[in-house]
């Protein structure tokens, strides 16, 4: 749109509000306002431009009201409530929650992986086998095999439409190996983002096992996931 | 006759929010709304309304959504809560004694209720 006058305007006033977060919104609400103001001014006879200017003007001061706004649109209050819907995110999965610990780790969003400690490891495969559910992408990552019989299974997931809430990680599928036992123990944790991090735990998987394989059966979504083992690698 | 800003400043929250109850409606109606009301008594600078609106919305006296109603652009609704609703009672009745008080004051009647 060529309606310069009235961006200038938005600039301006968007320009005082603090939380960037909300800025687009507000830019929306004022700009229908204006767009409806602008129709009102063409009806009455008005040229477009003289329109424009007439729609602006009604509005008031660009900067007072971006400042008035940003009073309403409190950083900190702002922050708190995104930090709390996180914290809320994380709460859920407190299922397949092992402790607290990760879910500290899960806060920095750093990668589950790290924590790891190398000893442990039995053996771990890079694995890279992507899978979608709706606008869902799971990323398999890695596979950690550790000397208590805990497969772990490192995957990320994101979701195609920004603020989607299709998919949660607690569904992840159910888990076999080759030799058709069912795993339903286990724990995971996860760190929410733009791209979450997880990971899911499975115990008692045995060692010798040749494949993994995980399936997603529900509401008319399907998908297999197998990965070839290391038979018996060991690091000992 | 246009009265100023300063003096409506009091009684917007009152007038936006009966505005509300009576149907959800989004910023350029209320406006709109008011202007032809008060038959243009209250013209003020428009864009002053949305701090109001997003004040009415933090306090949650109203709640906000998206809609296209009977125009064809997806605006901003704003409708009144039950909290919203015992605010615009008490507005209402803080209204009635304010004005209550200016007319005595200037009918000089000091027992007039």
């Amino acid at each position: 749109m060529q309606f310069k006058e009235k961006d200038r305007f938005l600039d301006e006033l968007v320009s005082q509000v603090k939380f960037s977060f909300d800025r687009a919104d507000i830019r929306k609400e004022l700009e229908d306002h204006i767009l409806d103001s602008m129709e009102y001014y063409i009806e009455k006879g008005y040229d477009e431009d003289k329109a424009e200017n007439m729609a602006v003007q009604d509005m008031g001061d660009a900067r007072e009201i971006g400042k008035a706004l940003n009073k309403e649109h409190n950083p900190v209050i702002g922050w708190l409530w995104k930090i709390s819907n996180v914290l809320v995110g994380l709460f859920i999965g407190a299922s397949i929650l092992v402790g607290f610990v990760p879910m500290l780790f899960g806060l920095f969003s750093v990668d589950p992986y790290r924590y790891m400690e190398k000893d442990n490891i039995v053996y771990e495969i890079d694995v890279e086998q992507k899978v979608q559910i709706d606008d869902v992408v799971i990323k398999f990552t890695k596979l950690v095999y550790d000397n208590e019989g805990d497969m772990n299974i490192y995957y990320r997931y994101y979701d195609k439409k920004l603020w989607g809430i299709g998919w949660s990680n607690e569904s992840l599928g159910e888990i076999y190996d080759d030799k058709g036992n069912k795993y339903f123990n286990g724990g995971g944790h996860s760190s929410n983002g733009i791209i979450s991090k997880s990971m899911r735990s499975i115990r008692d998987f045995p060692s010798d096992a040749m494949e993994l394989i995980i399936v997603y059966d529900g509401l008319n979504r399907y998908y297999e996931v197998r990965i070839p083992l290391e038979e018996g690698v060991s690091n000992e | 006759m246009k009265i100023d800003k300063g003096l409506i400043g009091g009684s917007t929250v009152l007038l936006v929010l009966s505005l509300i109850n009576e149907k959800d409606r989004y910023g350029y109606e209320i406006i709109k709304e008011l202007e032809m009301r008060s038959e243009e008594t209250f013209k003020f600078k428009e864009g002053s309304l949305y701090p109001v609106l997003h004040k009415l919305e933090n306090k949650s006296f109203v709640k906000s959504y998206m809609a296209e109603g009977d125009t064809r652009r997806k605006r901003k609704y704003y409708k009144i809560t039950a909290k919203g609703q015992k605010q615009l009672v008490e507005e209402k009745k803080k209204w009635e004694v304010f004005s209550l008080s200016v007319n005595m004051v200037l009918c000089g009647e000091p027992n007039a209720i």
